[in-house]
Order: structure tokens, then sequence, then C-alpha cells
């Protein structure tokens, strides 16, 4: 498994600390000679008259010493307050170096302060030595004294035109070697580089399996790792000026090596406060998600849990339109298919998943609560694939470099199918409803791809498709003019060009452009809507670095096409609008408009760090809805500051900023809607911080408050209708999360998730605050999987969340104002009820949900190709949660409806 | 139900049309309703219960009387008692056509039952008490209410925003039936936008009795500027297992047979999924014969633009045994008139002369009646 980790340079490259170092063995240093190796030879003296020391004065050898020799030199990263103060200075250290070369101690002997110090201490392990040996015998452990030089470059002199071109500026790639059995450092791995020109490089891995290749000219580089007893590795990788690269890649012992999966994750500087991103392997073994990418979301700090077979995100407190999902940058209408059981992109064609639960990038707008950016993945340059069948649906990949391309273009072709219709078709027509089209999806994705050096062009085609129709024969009671035909069909489709492309090593530009085409159409009896838009999606970013201190991004954000509206519906209800009888009997408003829309937005952004350890970003999006005629501006900040620079790293964390959010077209579009509603919008405050605790435990702790202002809201109107939207609603949501997560190694990965959270909402100001119905003010998950050396994994998730609230009808009996005389329904003259709401908005709260999942897995490699096997079971120990209350035709009785009871799932899967 | 369609604002999706948990929220009450024992069926009468509260001019015009009668049964234990019903008119347009914004209008009249009056007398043109004496337990349209519809009904309205919608006014009328004796309350809240009732009715011991037998309901007439009319669909018999019952007295001699079930309406009530305590007993076919008069809706269109027609469904009610369903649709507003609407009974366990009643209504306010009686030996 390989992770890799990409940093914006930080100077280091400026910082250009000399290697001034004198390699020499030293005599008679007692306190340089505490572990030496008995066997260490004399010290004798270099032939340039510095001392050299060894660790203890072994006896008197006849033969003649080789002193270690650099052979991988690591460069300090120069301190940046120290370079800013124009400082240059020497630090000596005495390095003890083990038989293999490897630096295995480091210490101080003459420093400099200033952060000269660290700096030294912190490059000083990627060192690697030819070690110290007798001429034509053995290595053997010894101390040799290095000294660090830091000098600063020479003043630039002014751009004259007859100066010989400036050389590039260049890059680093750091990485890190793990067994990927034992999950420990591997030391003296042969690490051979091959750079964009052809030439090889080549150093070792030192003792905590760090390896360094420093002033790299950008572009794309192929990495070989070869160690005795493992397999080789190979692996490419963007080296981009300016910026340090780190990765970490997990070797496979030769019996073994065809299971371990290797995938790549990238990550950018963080811009946002939080960014959670989970690596692939947590994805697809996390317990009572299927191994469905967009579901293990629902497993992190901030994410409440949606009730039911509710397909929603509820993100810190937010309403589920409040939170928007990305594919490659476009957004697109739905995150889940039908019910909420698998998202509509399978988890094997995606390369990241960045969630923002708030604070995030000027780069996102349109929403007040949340980001889900979803990346797609690139094709492999080898043919492969895998099919895949559980009791949900269906799947299949192929992918591999398009013919006669010379593995330049890359494609794939991927696709989903449910299987929901075969049985959940029967159990509704068993329940006495007639089933026209039981509930399926699908969802299919298709891509090209042409990679090269400094960029890379992509075509794709994906969308997803969910249908179904059912026939009520008869009525229900309270709605007795509904019978017939009720009917939902989604379909959104995206053909998306994207261009990356780094013009200059400071300058890069990403373009994203999608033509999007969404379908709803719901029908139910005589009501019905339908909705058909097209419309182009674009985004384009410019990114400049300027020197090491800042980069700059600039980008723009348009949506516009048209979209075309057929309805014939009630009035939108209010916030906790009071039941007003059948509205299926009462006066409905028809609508057919074609509604234009344009929403551009502008957004700048600057990635400044002032030290190492100090980003600031800063940020400013200005939107344009059209529908309203109204601009809007976002300012947003953003700051990580690492208290602890390396391990154990402690990071503060803080952001405020504003997030503007839209109305929804139903919301400004006559009849239906108010043209005149205005934005909604929120302020987002966080602050938060991070520890490392082990190399693999690292905790977090952020608290945050959301001020929601002129939220759009329905209110009682006096123009006849039942209502108008006013920008009248406020609210709020405060919180705090807790993350301890265990970094997945090679058998375990785990985390303990906990929110504390209060979501408050008011219609207008004097009215009362009540609690939104997803409010749950404690979301616990515990969750851990691991795999053992025989292939088996095991997995378990555990989950406590407070209940939903619900208005009720009939009081519950332990409420003090509950009465079993009160009239809790007025009859109507359809010979229904109509409901009398007990208590205010969201009253009352259902009991704690918990739910323990488990999850086994098994996969078996071949020569060829791979087949695996799990057992997933949702709620094992089969608890009845409390998901709604359901009531009698005249609401004077109440009974309580469980929901999902263990739910056990199969799947079967192979791969080549 | 509530679910996250109904928190804060209303839930739609990205694009903002439309919720987007309409999909899991109607799957999940199908999950709901389609296992749900313990609760009696609607068409159970075993309470003091309102069978039908019509309107003899569903659609009528400014200056029109309406006449709205009200069928009540008590068919809870020890009854029929006596009924007190009170009806109460008076309240036109209220904001948004919400009913409960009726009760702030009519405050006074509500404070006027019981004698309490306020500060002015009760017009009696908006508040008429009435008995319902236990003989007339069941009997339709034993209970009545004349009101005249202003005149200025639709012409106090705003014109519609939207030139194609429809101008008209409502008026609300309220009525109240009680198993003993009505008293006004204090217009009190508990935290909902409906206030609760402000009426009680308590037994002869003054103690407040509960909707076993009690019952308040409102109805409401629409006037239209374009002057429409709408015709109630009759009922012209009811046939049990294809023989036409006899509009007779419940002690006729020559009343309709049918052989009892020997399963208790607790085990029946009790009943979990898929269990079906009565599948060995006999069950008889009712069918009210309803002529297909579903008229146009104007100005409704469906999604493929056809015309829509008014939904037209019969209630089958019977204070012993079972029907199956209770409700049947008679005309639906896209596919037209269905020909089958029949409901299968499954009698009680306890022989005896029982009742049975058909309510035929249109969605637009228009209904009919019939009662029978039934022995089960």
């Amino acid at each position: 498994m390989v992770r890799c980790v990409r940093r914006s340079g930080v100077g280091f490259a400026r910082a250009f600390a000399v290697i001034g170092a004198l390699i020499s063995l030293a005599t008679g240093d007692a306190a340089l000679a505490q572990d030496a190796d008995d066997t260490a030879p004399p010290p004798p003296s270099d032939g340039r008259g510095r001392q050299v020391s060894t660790e203890k004065a072994p006896p008197p050898a006849p033969r003649k010493v080789i002193p270690p020799e650099l052979k991988t030199y690591a460069a300090p990263t120069y301190p940046p307050a120290a370079k800013k103060q124009g400082l240059e200075a020497e630090v000596i250290l005495a390095l003890t170096i083990d038989a293999n070369g490897i630096v295995e101690a480091a210490e101080v002997r003459e420093g400099a302060g200033n952060g000269f110090d660290e700096a030294a201490l912190e490059a000083a392990p990627r060192l690697v030595f030819e070690p110290a040996r007798f001429e034509g015998g053995d290595p053997f452990k010894a101390t040799i004294l290095f000294k660090y030089e830091f000098k600063l470059d020479p003043p630039e002199p002014p751009p004259d035109d007859d100066d010989p071109p400036k050389p590039p500026p260049v890059g680093v790639y750091r990485g890190t070697l793990l067994d990927a059995a034992l999950g420990e450092p591997m030391a003296g791995a042969r690490i051979l580089l091959t750079t964009p020109d052809g030439t090889e490089l080549e150093t070792y891995s030192a003792a905590d399996g760090a390896f360094t290749f420093g002033e790299l000219a950008p572009g794309s580089y192929r990495l070989r790792v070869e160690v005795d007893g493992f397999e080789p590795l190979e692996v490419s990788e963007e080296v981009t000026a300016g910026e340090e690269l780190e990765a970490t890649y997990r070797i496979a012992p030769e019996a073994e090596a065809g299971i371990i999966d290797v995938t790549v994750e990238g990550e950018r500087p963080p811009r946002e406060v939080t960014r959670r991103t989970l690596e692939q392997r947590e994805i697809a073994r996390i317990p009572g998600t299927n191994g469905d990418a967009l579901r293990s979301l629902q497993s992190l700090p901030g994410v409440a849990r949606p009730p039911g077979l509710a397909g929603v995100l509820l993100v810190r407190g937010s309403a589920p339109q409040d939170t928007l999902t990305f594919v490659d940058g476009v957004d697109v209408p739905l995150i889940y298919h039908f019910g909420g059981l698998s998202s509509v992109l399978p988890t094997e064609v995606l390369e990241k998943i960045d969630f923002y639960p708030g604070n995030f990038s000027a780069r996102y707008g349109r929403a007040q609560g949340g980001i889900v950016d979803v990346g797609i993945r690139s094709p492999k340059d080898e043919y492969s694939g895998l099919a895949q069948v559980d009791l949900i649906d269906a799947r299949f990949l192929f992918e591999g470099p398009i013919p006669w391309t010379d593995k330049k273009w890359t494609f794939s072709v991927s696709g989903r199918r449910s299987y929901l219709d075969a049985w959940l078709g029967p159990v509704l027509e068993a329940a006495g409803t007639e089933v026209a089209q039981a509930p399926r999806y699908y969802d299919y994705q298709a891509l090209i791809e042409r990679k090269w050096d400094t960029g890379k062009f992509r075509v794709s085609f994906y969308g997803s498709d969910d249908r179904l129709e059912l026939v009520l024969g008869e009525p229900g009671p309270g709605e007795p003019a509904l019978a017939g035909n009720i009917g939902l069909i989604t379909i959104f489709q995206r053909g998306q060009v994207g261009y990356e492309q780094d013009i200059t090593p400071d300058d890069r530009v990403n373009l994203q452009f999608a033509f999007a085409h969404d379908q709803l159409s719901f029908g139910l009896s005589t009501l019905f809507f339908n909705l058909d838009s097209y419309q182009f999606l674009g985004r384009a970013e410019y990114t400049r670095k300027l020197g090491a201190l800042a980069t700059l991004n600039v980008g723009i954000d348009v949506e516009a096409g048209q979209a075309e509206v057929d309805a014939r519906l009630p009035p939108l209800p209010r916030p906790g609008q009071p039941d007003n009888g059948p509205f299926s009997t009462g006066q409905l408003t028809p609508a057919d408009v074609t509604v234009d829309v344009l929403r551009p937005a502008a957004y700048l952004e600057a990635e400044i760090t002032p030290l190492s350890r100090w980003r600031i970003v800063p940020g400013l999006r200005v939107d344009y809805t059209d529908d309203t005629s109204q601009v809007t501006a976002s300012p947003r900040l953003n700051s990580r500051f690492d208290v602890v620079e390396g391990f154990p790293r402690t990071t503060v964390k803080g952001g405020v900023g504003v997030f503007q959010q839209p109305p929804q077209f139903a919301q400004t579009t006559p009849p239906f809607g108010n043209p005149d509603v205005n934005s909604n919008y929120a302020i987002h405050y966080s602050l938060g911080v991070e520890q490392d605790i082990t190399r693999q435990l690292e905790i977090g702790v952020e608290g945050f408050y959301k001020q929601l202002e002129s939220q759009v809201v329905a209110q009682l109107s006096d123009s006849g209708r039942t209502s108008d939207n006013v920008n009248t609603g406020s609210g709020y949501v405060a919180g705090a999360e807790l993350l301890m997560k265990y970094k997945p190694d090679d058998h375990f990965f785990g985390w303990v998730a906990y929110t504390l959270s209060r979501s408050i909402r008011r219609n207008a100001p004097g009215e009362p605050e009540y609690l939104v119905d997803f409010d749950q003010p404690h979301i616990l998950t515990i969750l851990g999987s691991y795999r053992f050396d025989s292939g088996w994994e095991i997995g378990s998730r555990f989950r406590f969340v407070s209940g939903n609230r619900i208005d009720p009808i009939v009081c519950d009996a332990t409420n003090q104002q509950c009465s079993d005389t009160r009239i809790n329904a007025l009859y109507n003259s359809t010979g229904g009820f109509t409901p009398i709401q007990f208590g205010g908005i969201s009253s009352e709260r259902l009991p704690p949900f918990h739910a323990l999942d488990i999850r086994v897995d098994r996969k078996w490699q071949f020569k060829h190709w791979a087949f695996s096997a799990y057992l997933d079971v949702q709620n094992a120990y089969n608890n009845q949660n409390i998901e709604a209350i359901s009531y009698n035709f005249s609401f004077t009785g109440r009974t309580p409806v469980a929901g999902i009871p263990i739910l056990p799932s199969i799947g079967l899967r192979g791969e080549f | 139900m509530r679910n996250v369609c109904d928190a804060g604002r209303p839930a739609t999706t990205r694009r903002g049309w439309i919720p987007r948990c309409v999909l899991p929220g109607l799957v999940f009450a199908l999950w709901a309703l389609s296992c749900a024992p313990g609760f009696d069926a609607v068409s159970k009468v075993n309470t003091l219960r309102v069978i039908a509260l019509e309107v003899d001019i569903p659609y009528a015009l400014p200056g029109e009387t309406v006449r709205f009668s009200l069928t009540v049964a008590d068919a809870l234990e020890d009854s029929p008692r006596p009924l007190q019903a009170v009806w109460i008119g008076g309240c036109t347009n209220p904001n948004g056509d919400q009913y409960f914004l009726c009760f702030d209008q009519l405050a006074a009249q509500f404070q006027a039952l019981g004698g309490g009056g306020g500060d002015a007398p009760p017009d009696p043109s908006l508040l008429k008490p009435d008995v319902i004496t236990p003989e007339r337990s069941g009997e339709p349209r034993t209970s009545f209410f004349d009101l005249t519809i202003p005149d200025d009904i639709v012409t106090s309205r705003p014109v519609p925003e939207d030139e194609e919608a429809a101008r008209y006014g409502i008026a609300f009328v309220f009525f109240a039936v009680c198993a003993g004796t009505l008293r006004p309350t204090e217009l009190v809240s508990l935290g909902g936008e409906v206030p609760e009732i402000p009426l009680e009715c308590v037994d002869d011991a003054g103690v407040v009795q509960g909707p076993d037998s009690f019952t308040v309901g409102y109805t409401q007439v629409y006037v239209f500027e374009d002057e429409r009319r709408n015709a109630s669909p009759p009922i012209e018999a009811l046939t049990l297992d294809g023989a036409a019952v006899e509009d007779l007295e419940a002690d006729a001699d020559d009343l309709p047979v049918v052989a009892r079930c020997d399963v208790s309406a607790e085990v029946r009530r009790r009943a979990g999924c898929g269990e079906e305590p009565v599948a060995a007993c006999t069950k008889y076919e009712l069918n009210a014969v309803i002529p297909d008069v579903a008229e146009d809706e104007p100005g409704a269109v469906g999604a493929e633009g056809q015309q829509l027609r008014e939904t037209v469904w019969v209630s089958y009610l019977a204070d012993g045994g079972d029907l199956d369903p209770s409700l049947k649709l008679v005309s639906d507003a896209s596919l037209g008139f269905r020909d089958d609407f029949t409901t299968e009974w499954t009698p009680p366990a306890t022989p005896g002369v029982y009742t049975i009643w058909a309510v035929v209504r249109d969605q637009r306010g228009g209904s009919d009646l019939v009662r029978r009686f039934v022995r089960v030996e």
C-alpha cells in the first residue's frame, strides 16, 4: 500500500543546507563512546586532520579502517524564521552509524539555535552511509561527527535579459518503506529512481525505512524498490516544483505479495480546517456498509445517522440539502441510490473521498453545510478487471491501456445494477401492493485518459438511474383521493472533460467542464412533478506559486442552463406546519414553467506559510444567483499551526467563514416560490487540535459553531396562498467532535468517533426555538478491523446514536402532559381524521439507536487472479431500533415502528 | 410520521425541486404500514363514531344556504347513549385555508357553549346545539345545520397571482358530538400551532371523556368565482353476496342472515403479520352499487396532459365483524371508473343484528350514505 503526502515547498530548496561536513573517525571522545560495537577499530586520524571518534576504543588492530562514506544526502529544512532574519549557521552532529550504514542515533554536539538544531536532527536519520569497515573486512558500527551548514542564497540579481535562464525550481521526493507483513520500517532496501530523462538514481533506505531524493526536476518518476525476500515494488510518482512528495510504501513478502493491495491516495495541503480522508482499505472493510465508499462517511465524526432508509447525509446538524457532493469538482444531485443502500459511484472507481464537515475552501460554494468531493481514479496501464455480486447489486469493471497508443491513453468502463427489484418487489406484493416497477438502480462510468509528465486530460461519462413504480390498488383512509400509481424516477448524467496542466513549475491550471442532465419525475395519483434539466457546469482554477511562502488559487465556478418543470402539487409545507386535512382533496397548484439557471461564481484564495509550521488560508468567494438577482460575498479564513513539528505532531487549527447557499429553485420559482427571497447563509467557526500519540495512533478534537442566518422558510401569507417563502429563519448548530484513529497498518485499522451537538432553528424572530428532527446530541461510533496472516479479516462497528426527534400526534404516556382524554385529531369530511400535533415542533425524541455490525472477509490469491468473499451483517444482535411512530386511523393509539432488523449480506468478487 | 423532509426547511435535492427523501420516506411508510397489528381497522365501529359528515351543496354560490348533516353511531359498551352535539359556523377564508386559524374567529362561539356567552350573545345562525337520542344512533343524517354563505366570500379574497388559478372562497363549519355534556375550556396550546380543542366532554360525574365518547370535526364548502358546481355521487343499492339488501328496520324479520365467525374480536385485533385467524370463516361480499358519475375537474390536467376527473371512493363500516378492505376506489382521477369496488365481510363471533354502512364520497365534498342491517346467527 502506498500513501503519499504532497506538501508545498516551504523554502527548503532555497534553504540550501550545505553539507560541509567532514566525516572522520574521532578518537577519545568518551561522550560518544557508549554504544560502540566491541569489534570497532581503533580511532585513526583522517587525512584532513579533523577529529573523528569511535564509540569505544577497541583494542589495537593491525588492519586499516575505512571510515563511513556518505551515500545519500538528506537536506534539512531551512528554518523559515531564521531565513527571514537572514541567519546562517553550522550545526555539528554526532551520528551513530550501524553496520548497514544506517544512522541509528544523532545528537547535537555544537548547536546554533534558531531552529537549526531541530532541522539538522530531523534530516540526519535520512542520511545513508557506506558503513565503516576494516579494509577487506566486515563493516562495524561507528560514531562520527557530521556538520550541516545552513547558508542563504545570495540575493537574486535584478532581471537581466542577458542573464542565462534561471534553473527551474526543484522538488524533493521522500519516502518510507515498511514491511507489509510486520508493519515495521524496512532498512537497507535498494531504491532506484528513474528520472524523466531516463537517468537512474540509487539509494538505500535508512533505519527508519526513510529515503530521500532531493533536487529533482519536476516530472514523472519511476520508483523501483528491491529487497531480498520481498516482491519488488514499482510505482510512478509526480514530482512538482517546489513541493515535497512524501510517500509510504508497504513492501510485501514474496509469499503473500499477491494479496497486498497497492492503492494511491493523494493529498493536497489542507486548505481547510478539517478534511477527513479514508484510505481504500478502510472504505472497503468498514462493517455495515457493504464496502460502499460513500456510506463509510456515515461513520465519521460530525455525520448524523439518517433515519431508516433515508439516503441522505446529515453533516454537523445541517439539513440534507445543505451538503453538496462533487465528482471531480462537478456537483451531482445525489450521493446515494434509492434508500441509501449504496452510493451512486462504486468504490472501485474512486481515487479518494474528501469530506469537509465545515469551514471548507472558497473553491466550494452554494452550500452552508458540508462538502463531499469524490475523485474518480485513473485507469491502470495494464489490463485488469473485476466482477462482483452481492445481495444488493452486481458490478463489473474493466480497464487498461487503449491499444496502439503505447499506453499513453488508458480507459476504464464499469457498471452496476441492483437486485432490489428481485426481492423487494415480491415483498411489497405480499404486503398487498401491486408493483409495476420494483425499486431498482443502476449506474455506469466510462473514462479515457491521457497522462503526461506535467498534466493529464480526461473525458468521462457517468450517471445514475433509479426507478420505482407501485400501483396502490386502494387509497388509504388519510388521503382517500390518492390511489393509482406511485412512481419516482431519478436520473443524472454527466459528460465531463478535465484538463490539468503544469504550465510552468509555478503555474498550474485545472479545468473541469461538464454537460449535465438531471431528471426527476415523481407521481402520486393525480399529483406529479417532472423536472428535466440540462446544464453546463464548469470550473476553472489557476494556481500560482508566489515564492516559497505563498500560493494563490483563482477560480471560476459556473452553473448555467435551463430546467423545465411540470407539476401539480399542494403548496410546499412550512416547517412545523400542522396537518390541514387531506391535501389531495384541497386545491392543488399547477405549474408549467421553464427556469433559466445562471449561477456563476469566482473565488480567490491564498495559501500562506509564513513558517513551515503555520499555514494561513484566506479566501473570498463571490456568487451571483440569477433567479434571485443577488450577489453574495463569502470571506473565509482557515489556519493550521504545528505546535510540534514532526513526530509526535501537535497541530492547532481553526477557521471562520461565511457560507452562502442560494434558495432552492422551488423556493424562488412561482407559483411555488418567491423570486424575492435571498440566499441562506451560515457563519462557520471551528477550533481544534490534532495530536499524534504514536506513529499509528492520532487523536483530534474540534469544536464548531454554525450560526445560521437569513434562512428561507415558508410562512403564512395574506395572499390567500398557504405560504410565502421569506428569509426570516435563523438558528445555530454547536458541537464538538472527537476522533481517535488508529491508522491502517498491515493488520489493523479502526477509530472511535464521538460527536456532541445541538441543532436549533427559529422560523422567525420572536417565535420559539426548536430542535430539528435530525438533531442527535450523541453520536458514537467504534469500529475496528483486523487482518490475519491467513487471509481472513474480521471487523466490527458499534454505533450508539441519540434518537431522532418527532412531532408526536398521540402523546407518549411517560410525558407528564400526556392525557388519555386529549382529542388528538379532528374528524374531516373525507371520513378520515386530521391529526393535531402534541407539543411544539420536534417535541419528542425517539429512543437511542444502537447496533453492532460485523464483517468477515477472505481473499484467495491465485497466480493470475484473486477471489474474495465477504459476509456483512448489519444489526447483528437484532436490536429493535425505533425509527418512527405509527398511529391508528383516528389517532387514538400509537405503536413504535422498528427499523432494519438483522440484515446479513454476502458478496463474492473476482479480479485480475 | 415525520422524517428529515420536515426538518427546518423542506428538504429538497441539490437542484432544489423535490423532497429528496420522498422515495426513502415512501418506502419507509410502506414498511411501516405493511405490518401494523394491534390497531382496529378503520371500518370497525366500536366507539362513538361519526359515520359521515355531509353537505348537500358541495360547491355553493354566495348567498346560498347549505345544509350540513351528521350521521353518528355510538357502539361503545353499554351504548347507545344520549348524545349532545353542537354546530359552529362563521369562519370564512382563514389564512391559507388553514382550518385551525378559525379558532380565533370562533372563540366567542366556543365560549358561548354552556352559558358562558362572553360579552355578546351567540348568533343562532352560527351556533346550534343539538341532541341525538339513543334510538337514532347510526341513523343517517340525524343532526343537521344550515349555513348561509356570505355574499362576499369570494370577492373578499385577493385575486390569485396565477391567472390560471381559480378564485374561490371557503367556509368552514365545526361540530362536536359528546356522549355526555359539552363544556368550553380555555384555548390553550401545548406548543404547536394548533391549540388544544377548546371544548371538553364530561359524563354525569363530571369526568372528562376521551375520544371513545367525544368527537370533534370540521368540513368546508368551496365557492368558486366561476360558479362551478359539483353533484354528489349516489349509492343506488348495497348488495350482500350479489343480493340487494333492503332498507329495513333492525327488528325486521326478513333481514339477510349470515353465519357467525367464531373468532373473537380481540384475537383478530392482535393478529400479527401474515396470520389470518379468520381464514376458516365464511366471508361475504359487500358491494355498493354506484354509477359512473365522476365529473371532470376544471383546470386539472395530469402528467400526460390528460383531463383529470374527480376521485370517488366508497367506505364500508360495520359495528361487528371485519371488512377487508375498508375503502375502495370507485373512480380514479386518471384511469376513470373502476367496475369492482366490492369488499369482503367476515361476520363477528357473537350472534345478533349488526349495522353496515357504505359511504361514497368524491374529493370535492360530494357524498351519499346507506345503512343496512344484517342478522348474524
